[in-house]
């Protein structure tokens, strides 16, 4: 072999010889910022969740504050409700308002209502659009609220759930959000009024059942003497809204 | 003299133009490396040997690390972890020709009347 050929292989080698130390630092120098980045988003997950943690204890301090307030409220009143025959009334009209807008827990008789979502193997049914069907959606659950309500329900709760005014009923991916709980089949809705009444509105034709039996949703229905429905856990603020006194004002 | 200069160069190029490669692409680099590091030890053994040849040494080098780029791309879409084929591969390779390489220094260093030195 002559020398031409052997500076060539020298050089050659030399050049592959290069590009290897190159990738092999730049490949040690890259791995250990990947690692770094990746325990950094470890960490910061982790931060994210004491927080989280942390917020919710709050919360749940400041629910034992509120019921504590509340208590003390309710005292006053009957104290100024023991004083003179107004206060004795206007502490009624304002209980009745309370258990109206669900402030209060609410007892009487009525209905507890359940409703599970079918089983796809059961009915048979094999393509996507019967299975989406077996489904209970957020609008299945304010189709029942509303028809409860044309019923005389006067006091009503998903899940422990009360019912307000300004309670949100709506899919969130798999679940159902009500006042923002997460919640899952099967639902337990129950309704104070008229057992009668009630019933009937889910037994009736064209009521309840007959909505739901015939795409698979499974729907049961019993009458109770006696049912406490609770209050409504969270807090109404009225930043926008402000009442408009009546003409002839009666405060019925 | 060619290995250690172009050893040098290459330290020297990373420290001041160091490119960070994502994690995803990581073992394409890691098996590129391997390709490298198998064609460096052929090459040294070859020429020793004198039986260096420019063109095998370039092809080689390029063919074995696309191959094994390759092979982690399909591994990734099958779902089977085949940038071990090549590591197992370059590794005894990489073995082999130092194998080779050791042995050939040895005859030079014991039998220096003999073979492979003029």
């Amino acid at each position: 072999m002559n020398k031409r050929a052997n500076l060539k292989a020298q050089v050659a080698i030399g050049i592959v010889c290069a590009i290897l130390t190159y990738a092999v630092a730049t490949q040690l120098s890259s791995v250990k910022k990947n690692v770094a980045i990746e325990s950094k988003q470890a960490q910061k997950a982790e931060e994210l969740q004491i927080e989280f943690g942390k917020e919710k204890e709050k919360n749940a301090d400041l629910y034992v504050q509120l019921t504590d307030a509340q208590n003390e409220l309710k005292q006053y009143r009957d104290q100024a409700a023991d004083t003179s025959d107004y206060a004795k009334i206007l502490s009624e009209q304002l209980k009745r308002s309370e258990v109206l807008a669900g402030l209060t827990a609410a007892e009487g008789p009525g209905i507890i209502l359940t409703i599970s979502e079918g089983n796809a193997d059961a009915s048979g049914t094999s393509t996507l659009a019967d299975k989406e069907m077996l489904l209970i959606h957020d609008s299945d659950l304010r189709l029942v609220i509303t028809e409860l309500s044309a019923a005389g329900a006067e006091a009503i709760s998903i899940n422990g759930q009360r019912i307000i005014a300004t309670t949100p009923i709506r899919c969130v991916g798999p679940v159902i959000n009500v006042n923002e709980q997460k919640m899952a089949p099967p639902y337990e809705i129950s309704a104070i009024g008229d057992p009668k009444m009630l019933e009937a509105a889910v037994n009736m034709r064209a009521g309840l059942k007959d909505l739901f039996s015939p795409v698979g949703i499974q729907i049961s229905v019993r009458t109770q003497d006696k049912l406490t429905i609770p209050r409504y856990k969270g807090t109404v603020n009225f930043k926008f809204a402000s009442s408009v006194p009546e003409e002839g004002g009666g405060d019925r | 003299m060619g290995i250690i200069a172009g050893l040098i160069a290459g330290l020297i190029v990373a420290y001041f133009a160091g490119v960070h490669i994502p994690a995803a692409y990581s073992t394409y680099m890691a098996v590129g490396i391997l390709a490298a590091l198998d064609s460096v030890c052929g090459g040294i053994s070859a020429s020793m040997t004198k039986t260096f040849n420019l063109k095998i040494f370039i092809s080689g080098l390029f063919f074995n690390a696309v191959i094994a780029a390759g092979l982690v791309y399909l591994g990734k879409l099958l779902g089977v972890d085949l940038s071990l084929a090549a590591i197992v591969v370059f590794g005894s390779r990489i073995i082999q020709n130092f194998a080779i390489i050791r042995r050939l220094l040895l005859n030079k260093f014991e039998k220096k009347d003999k073979i492979l030195n003029k």
